[in-house]
């Protein structure tokens, strides 16, 4: 055990670098992902995206709110879209608005409407009367909050209550309901007006959308983690040819005792394997500790096990196959798969 | 005049417990243009003695001059001249390095001398010894190619390239068969005859019959000194 | 110590595919830390530059909320002298500064433009420029001149022009040429070139110095001959520097006034902040990503040479044996590095075509380089003399 060890130091210091750069780098990379599923102005993967065509202009959008409450949920919430990229209505059942809030005010001015503004447009409210006030459009509005928009995806800065007298057609986002709840809510609408034409569109975004945005917007890193990544293939396969080397001496000796190509193979890949994964463990607990630094919080604000996962997987498909190839090079320089072959 | 003088040598390998004395106390006076053989068993202290002798080993205690040279106070640096200027190695392994050429292995030890003009020389003495050697038609073969008493002379070749006073073999025939064995000795002998004071380790009674003093060295002391 | 080169080199010949990984690692190591240093360094640069902008009285940016209705409805032909109008409140106005930084593009159809063709084809960018930006900037012509204030009044036949430095290998002060890319013929007379490097600040695009070296200068000068396309190009991107947030506020009623346009004002700093905050994400990934990268190649490299050393102590030991210091195979060892240090950084250099911080990318790479050499160099000071003679790999 200790002559395995001493002979396999520097595989094992490559092994551990290479635990450290996985482990962290995946934790990293889920984190991304994890990132690239948050939609705009804060709703979840699962929000459904529905567009109301219709030419009769008897429903309206408290018709629609009335049918989604029927199937009693816990909580939604419901953004409508306007032309305007900047402007975007809400309504909130039992939720809390999505993002993260400067300051809410608890008392609302009735005469006026109100409006939610992005923290950075705060200084175009005027203070009377103790309120903040909005002059927007011709018409003056209460600011009832400031909101942070995420700094990466940014997002829209006003929004407005829903006008839930108004016109039913058009879009809107949900949150908080089912694809199947929303569609029976609907069907009830259609019941109302048969001209209605919906479509629902789930806005879940999908491994190929997602890796796409991590790929965008870190494609630079994404390029320079697949070079390092080669580069690893590579100084593995010249280190585990090294400690092969260093091990031929007890390769010849079991050949020469009788052993075949085969057993040696597996006799050295049980060794490879333990090696690889006593490093691992040890790698493993030294990027738990980085983590633990907080110097990266801001790109890795977990230690995900699914990435240690992957990075083990990395490890032990990388060395399986170097091993392998190594010591089937290694047959050959020596000779002894020709003389095999031979018999 | 005296060229070697050892002191009560002692040397001891390994730690407290373990620990081992390979000399117990080994004191030595050797001439200049001496043929010695040192001879023991397996184990005797004969190649501990030989690496004190050529430097590259420090002895635990007792005190070596060397020509005018106190050892014990030498640096490292000091040590590395002394082993390029007045010592020559012959081993039994012939310590070669193979995939160098004859003439590259032979010219080692120039790489190491200071003297710009020194080493002229004895770049200039290169083909002369090939010559004397017999190695004039493998000088740009490797040494990887060479039958064994041919990498024998090129490690002779090698040891006084550089003129050194003293030539250390350790088990120089060790490794050769029986006719080569005799050559090599016989050049060893030649060298001694044009001056080299030769050192011989060995444990073959018919190479020490060969030289002009004999040291037996058994369990780390000197048991005997034979002058014939 | 030539021959110590020699040998180190001929080492380094031996293991050619290892080194070439190597030498790979290496580069890309060099490279991430250079962007490094300039992404920390930009982002210095830039807060110094709009700390400096902003040292007096605050900048603010007019963010467009306008609707698509009213979009329409500024293009349309009976609002021109609301548009004027709001053209001269904005650029014309006593009480506070304002500097239109949107960038156009335009075709001159003039083959002199040929070999400066941008991303967009053969379009090239022009800008409005101001006495403001002029200051602002602290923009200098290397030959003619700069706009003077008839420049920004008057209507000649020819519409004087400042261009980038890059444009000075096809034109000279004097050069005229036309252009009717935006559906109207412009003559354009070239009165000078801008020094080389000269930039420009646009936070609400990019956290990026913007270079001017390819873009045109045309003087904000309220011609009423054109049409209203001419008016609402400055009019879409503002920047504003007021003598007091109330005077943003008018702006703001005005132009709601107007019914054409919906503005809200955004601080320079708070967008400073974000885009900093932005950018130390940015940056974090990439400390992160080069740190990782580091540590692989140093220990990488470290490995390489630990069984360098140890496969050759055999030949080492035969030199030790004929009077080889440790020095001589210590600089040996050492000596391997080099070559990595030297071409890694000319292919860095090379592949960035710029030395801005270069000296600390070095300093970083010889650091990085000795501690590549420090633990095979203990190492090999603590082999045995004797055992190295012994040694042999089987």
């Amino acid at each position: 055990m200790t002559s395995l060890l001493g002979k396999s130091r520097y595989l094992i210091c490559f092994y551990m670098m290479i635990a450290i750069f996985s482990t962290l780098s995946f934790s990293v990379f889920l984190s991304m992902y994890e990132r690239a599923g948050i939609l705009h102005d804060g709703i979840s993967q699962d929000s459904i995206l529905v567009r109301f065509d219709s030419s009769n202009e008897s429903l309206i959008v408290n018709d629609f709110l009335n049918v989604l409450k029927e199937s009693e949920p816990d909580n939604f919430l419901i953004y409508r879209d306007s032309f305007d990229a900047n402007i975007r209505s809400f309504y909130l059942w039992n939720h809390e608005f999505p993002l993260e809030m400067n300051w809410l005010e608890d008392e609302t001015d009735i005469e006026t409407g109100i409006v939610l503004i992005d923290k950075v447009l705060f200084a175009n409210a005027r203070y009377e009367d103790g309120r903040y006030y909005l002059w927007y459009r011709g018409y003056d509005y209460q600011v009832i909050g400031t909101f942070q928009l995420d700094v990466i995806s940014g997002g829209t800065p006003l929004f407005f209550p829903m006008d839930l007298e108004s016109p039913l057609f058009g879009i809107y986002v949900v949150d908080g309901l089912s694809i199947e709840a929303i569609s029976s809510s609907v069907q009830q609408l259609q019941e109302l007006d048969s001209n209605l034409t919906v479509q629902l569109i789930p806005l879940e975004r999908t491994f190929a959308d997602r890796m796409l945005i991590v790929v965008q917007a870190s494609f630079f890193v994404v390029i320079s983690l697949v070079l390092a990544l080669i580069f690893i293939g590579l100084g593995t396969m010249t280190h585990t040819v090294a400690w092969m080397e260093l091990r031929q001496n007890e390769i010849d000796v079991r050949y020469l005792v009788g052993a075949t190509t085969k057993r040696i193979q597996r006799w050295l890949l049980k060794e490879y394997v333990f090696i690889i994964s006593g490093s691992f463990i040890f790698g493993c607990f030294i990027s738990f500790l980085i983590w633990q630094t907080g110097l990266f919080h801001i790109i890795m604000p977990d230690f995900h096990l699914l990435g240690i996962g992957f990075a083990f997987m990395l490890c032990l498909v990388l060395g399986v196959l170097t091993e392998g190839i190594s010591t089937q090079l290694n047959g050959r320089k020596r000779g002894v798969l020709r003389k095999e072959k031979a018999r | 005049m005296t060229l070697i003088k050892l002191n009560h040598i002692k040397k001891n390998f390994g730690a407290k417990e373990a620990e081992v004395q390979a000399l117990k106390g080994i004191s030595l006076e050797i001439k200049a243009g001496e043929l010695i053989a040192i001879t023991g068993t397996s184990g005797s202290g004969k190649s501990t003695l030989l690496n004190i002798l050529g430097c590259l080993e420090e002895q635990t205690s007792g005190s070596y001059m060397l020509s005018d040279h106190e050892i014990n106070s030498k640096s490292k640096l000091e040590l590395a001249r002394l082993r390029n200027e007045m010592f020559g190695f012959v081993l039994q392994d012939f310590s070669l390095i193979e995939s160098y050429t004859v003439k590259q292995n032979m010219l080692l030890p120039l790489l190491y001398v200071k003297d710009k003009k020194r080493k002229k020389v004895r770049q200039e003495m290169f083909m002369e010894l090939v010559d004397k050697l017999g190695l004039t038609e493998k000088i740009n073969t490797k040494v990887a190619l060479l039958s064994g008493g041919q990498k024998q002379r090129v490690a002779i070749g090698r040891a006084l390239i550089n003129s050194p006073k003293v030539i250390l073999a350790d088990e120089p025939t060790g490794s050769l068969d029986k006719k080569t064995s005799a050559e090599i000795l016989d050049l060893l002998l030649t060298l001694n005859k044009e001056g080299k004071t030769v050192i011989i380790i060995t444990h073959d009674p018919k190479v020490a019959n060969h030289c002009d003093r004999e040291i037996q060295i058994e369990d780390g002391i000197i048991f005997k000194d034979i002058l014939r | 110590m030539k021959e110590q080169f020699y040998l180190s080199m001929h080492d380094l010949w031996n293991r050619k595919k290892n080194v070439l990984s190597l030498l790979l690692q290496m580069t890309l190591t060099f490279l991430l830390i250079q962007f490094i240093f300039n992404a920390v360094f930009e982002l210095q640069n830039l807060r110094q530059e709009v700390g400096r902008l902003t040292e007096v009285q605050d900048m603010y940016f007019l963010l467009d909320v306008s609707t698509t209705e009213q979009f329409f409805q500024a293009f349309e032909p009976e609002n021109i002298e609301k548009v004027i109008s709001f053209f001269e409140f904005i650029f014309e106005n006593e009480s506070f500064k304002a500097l239109p930084l949107q960038t156009n593009t335009f075709l001159p159809p003039d083959e002199r433009f040929d070999a400066f063709e941008g991303n967009m084809g053969s379009t090239m960018s022009f800008m409005y420029a101001t006495s403001l930006l002029e200051a602002l900037f602290d923009l200098n012509t290397i030959s003619g001149r700069f706009f003077n204030e008839t420049d920004y009044v008057n209507h000649y036949d020819y519409i004087p022009v400042v261009l980038g430095f890059d444009f000075m290998d096809a034109f000279e002060v004097g050069d005229i040429f036309e252009d009717s890319f935006h559906g109207y013929l412009e003559n354009f007379k070239v009165i000078g070139f801008l020094e080389q490097n000269s930039t420009y600040v646009d936070l609400m695009s990019s956290w990026h110095f913007q270079s001017l070296d390819r873009v045109m200068l045309r003087p904000l000068n309220q011609n009423h001959s054109l049409d209203v396309s001419y008016f609402l190009i400055p009019l879409s991107k503002i920047y504003v520097i007021p003598e007091s947030t109330d005077q943003m506020r008018e702006i703001v009623t005005y132009s709601d006034e107007l019914g054409l346009f919906s503005f809200m004002f955004r601080n320079m700093n708070d967008q400073l902040e974000l885009l900093s905050e932005e950018r130390m994400m940015w940056i974090q990934s990439q400390l992160f990503l080069t740190g990782l990268i580091t540590i692989l190649t140093l220990v990488s490299f470290t490995i390489s040479l630990l069984q360098f050393i140890d496969k050759k102590r055999h030949e080492f030991g035969i030199h030790y044996l004929v009077g080889a210091r440790n020095k001589d195979i210590s600089f040996r060892i050492a000596f391997q590095v080099i070559p990595f240090l030297i071409v890694g950084s000319l292919i860095r250099i090379g592949l960035l075509n710029q030395m801005d911080y270069g000296w600390l990318t070095m300093g970083i790479s010889l650091l990085l380089s000795i501690l590549i050499c420090l633990i095979p160099l203990v190492r090999m000071s603590n082999l045995n003399l004797s055992a190295l003679i012994r040694w042999r790999i089987t």
